[in-house]
């Protein structure tokens, strides 16, 4: 494709410059062009003429609006002629509002919203003549690969490698090299020093606590926040934003559209419930691209029970007795999570979504657009859930004074026996909340104790994931979907937890 | 019937559709008078009520009349004036017509401004005898190229569909239809689903 910007900077009146982002071509000469730009005026010579009947309904909608707006009055009178409603919202202090209300759903009788559209494309058409010029590209490899990538027996198997990929990459590289060498790093260069420190000069063991010792601000909280999970979000959105960079990722939403169907959701839903394999939290932010809020609170009802994010999925094979415990635990929880979206989706009230989503081009992804959306991604991390983690310090520390812990963990205490787990999972279930590895932390010192059976394992491996989602997601929880729901959510995965941590018990027990 | 009744009958029926009463004064005496007599209509308290007769022949009339504008914006392609030209072909149409039509355009059972198009016996039968000319997106197949002629959608599968240019006059290219709608529009391609691809209405290239 060829542009003539030349001419197009004539038809407009005003400059053009060309670029290509992805490429980052063209973008100083733009900034240079904009910033001359500020200091000149224009007259903009090309105005969309529309056909006699629907500028008679322009200026008449034109003419009903008083107040001035970032927008001008002709721009807006279009908007509403295309069925963008809410747009009226802007003009709801208008003195002829329900005028211009009811000027605009007559206009729909005798123009329709597409016939405006059509007639901006012809416009568009027009003042695109000679100006671009489309030239037959090579059918390379990568298209032929793009074609095939709509066909699902080529691409079920492409997307699993793709998942795999992320999984080698967030799940092995992050999650257990990364995590033990930064890990260790910390203990040893920050922790072990800083808790000598403290022990010579704060005699308070309160104030100590706070700062150091097994629940500190900073040799939880940061520690948490920096030795562990960094490492695991860093290389899992690497691995994220090379799906999506390559185009991939609308393809596994456009493979899974009739599976996810059936629990209510549409396959673009595949986006954030991926990326909570990786982070909970910010997956829940990601639902914000689901089209419908009854999707938006299934997905994050989804989130929220049952999918494990890449800390609480590097403890769990870490902590499986084998491969068979592996497999009855993600039988277990993928059975769960298709039961509650079902359900979900039967409750809720609404219309199924609707699916729909440009297929880009496969390509190669770029290694700078991969850099810039992962540093993009972790900038969120940093500022939006490092904060929590220093929170959940002081949370753990008022818990522990006020021992307010105490009680909450001999009431988890009760329904942990009667899954059959010994009575120190309550502890392990509280902690879970806070920081969801040490939950399977304990766990492990408790199989390798051998207070544990093989059973038990696999009950208190099931439990733990379906039960409530760490702090930090409850918290965005709170923000996207508001309250009331948020604590809905919660108990839920409260009851599906130990509900389905009860039957897994008597069925292994009937099993052997 | 005589055109002034007919039109009654439509005002009527299509007031009532909005779930509007009509008061006595809102009809030519003449008019209302012939039309109780032929059993059309009742009086009652002032209000003008259809009978089961009337409710069957005015039905009938606001089909074809939406039927008419179907035609003549879909396939006849014009775009001003519409209303009248109905008004006039509503009065003309005879049963057989009616069916070729309703059948030529595939059953369709929304007029262009969105209103519903009350079903004819052909509807019922769902007759495919005249050779169809439109089709549903999704009754298409893999490899069809088609011309979009118009889109029976609520008003979030429009804005979807508008946004992304989805619209009358635009030509397509089916690549795949499971497990999920694959269009082509000049060198842009979209993933739909079956709901989407139900609301678009096209004419296929031979």
């Amino acid at each position: 494709m060829e542009i003539n910007e030349k001419i197009l900077s004539e038809r407009l009146g005003i400059p053009v410059v060309k670029t290509v982002a992805i490429e980052r071509k063209g973008i100083l000469e733009l900034k240079e062009a904009i910033k001359q730009a500020l200091s000149r005026e224009f007259h903009p010579v090309m105005k969309i003429k529309f056909s006699r009947a629907i500028e008679k309904q322009i200026s008449e909608i034109e003419s009903l609006i008083e107040k001035d707006y970032r927008m001008n009055r002709r721009a807006i009178a279009i908007l509403l002629l295309l069925g963008d409603y809410d747009i009226l919202e802007l003009l709801k202090r208008e003195k002829n509002f329900s005028k211009i209300k009811e000027k605009v759903s007559i206009a729909r009788f005798s123009v329709l919203p597409y016939e405006v559209l059509r007639e901006i494309h012809e416009n568009a058409e027009r003042l695109l003549d000679g100006v671009v010029v489309y030239r037959e590209t090579k059918h390379g490899l990568l298209k032929k690969i793009s074609d095939l990538s709509l066909n699902p027996y080529f691409s079920l198997p492409l997307a699993f490698a793709s998942l795999a990929f992320v999984y080698f990459f967030a799940g092995f590289l992050g999650a257990q090299i990364l995590v033990d060498v930064i890990e260790t790093a910390f203990e040893e260069n920050i922790n072990a020093p800083l808790n000598k420190v403290l022990a010579i000069y704060v005699p308070n063991y309160w104030i100590r606590e706070l700062i150091g010792g097994e629940y500190g601000i900073v040799t939880l909280g940061l520690r948490y926040a920096v030795a562990i999970i960094l490492p695991i979000v860093t290389t899992f959105f690497i691995a994220f934003s090379l799906l999506e960079d390559s185009g991939m990722l609308p393809r596994i939403s456009y493979l899974l559209d009739t599976l996810f169907k059936k629990i209510g959701l549409s396959g673009r839903a595949a986006i954030p419930l991926l990326l909570g394999t990786g982070c909970g939290t910010m997956a829940v932010v990601v639902t914000r691209i689901l089209e419908s809020r009854r999707e938006r609170i299934i997905a994050t009802l989804l989130l929220a029970v049952g999918i494990p994010c890449s800390a609480q999925l590097g403890v769990m094979i870490g902590i499986a007795p084998d491969i068979k415990a592996l497999l009855i635990w993600i039988f277990i929880v993928s059975l769960v999570l298709i039961a509650t979206g079902t359900a979900a989706s039967k409750i809720l009230p609404g219309e199924s979504p609707i699916f729909f989503m440009e297929l880009p081009p496969l390509r190669v992804p770029s290694v700078k657009n991969v850099i810039y959306k992962t540093l993009s991604r972790l900038e969120w991390y940093v500022k939006e859930v490092m904060p929590i983690f220093v929170m959940i310090s002081v949370l753990i520390w008022i818990g522990r004074i006020t021992m307010v812990f105490d009680l909450l963990i001999a009431a988890l205490a009760v329904p942990a026996k009667a899954i059959g787990l010994p009575a120190e999972a309550g502890k392990i279930l509280l902690y879970g909340f806070f920081r969801r590895d040490y939950g399977a932390a304990g766990l492990y010192d408790l199989a390798e104790a051998g207070v544990m059976s093989y059973n038990q394992i696999i009950v208190a491996m099931v439990t733990l994931t379906l039960f409530v989602p760490c702090v930090a997601q409850f918290s965005v929880m709170c923000k996207e979907r508001g309250l009331k729901t948020s604590v809905m959510i919660f108990l839920l995965s409260i009851l599906i937890a130990f509900t389905t941590g009860y039957i897994t018990y008597n069925l292994l027990k009937v099993v052997g | 019937m005589k055109e002034e009744i007919e039109n009654a009958l439509r005002m009527i029926w299509m007031l009532n559709e909005d779930g509007k009463d009509v008061e006595e004064r809102q009809i030519e005496e003449k008019v209302l008078k012939e039309m109780i007599d032929s059993d059309l209509v009742l009086l009652s308290q002032g209000k003008v009520n259809l009978t089961e007769r009337g409710k069957k022949e005015a039905e009938k009339i606001v089909r074809l009349h939406r039927l008419a504008e179907r035609l003549l914006t879909d396939i006849l392609g014009i775009r001003e004036g519409v209303e009248e030209h109905a008004c006039r072909f509503e009065h003309v149409i005879d049963d057989e017509a009616e069916e070729a039509i309703c059948t030529l355009l595939g059953h369709p059972e929304i007029c262009p401004h969105g209103r519903k198009i009350p079903p004819g016996s052909c509807c019922l039968k769902n007759e495919r005898e005249v050779e169809r000319v439109i089709f549903r997106l999704s009754e298409l197949s893999p490899g069809d190229e088609a011309e979009i002629k118009y889109i029976v959608a609520d008003e979030e599968e429009s804005k979807i569909l508008l946004s992304a240019g989805i619209i009358p006059g635009v030509k397509i290219k089916v690549l795949r239809v499971y497990p999920a709608f694959v269009i082509q529009i000049d060198n842009t391609q979209f993933a739909i689903d079956k709901r989407l691809a139900d609301c678009i209405n096209v004419i296929k290239k031979v």
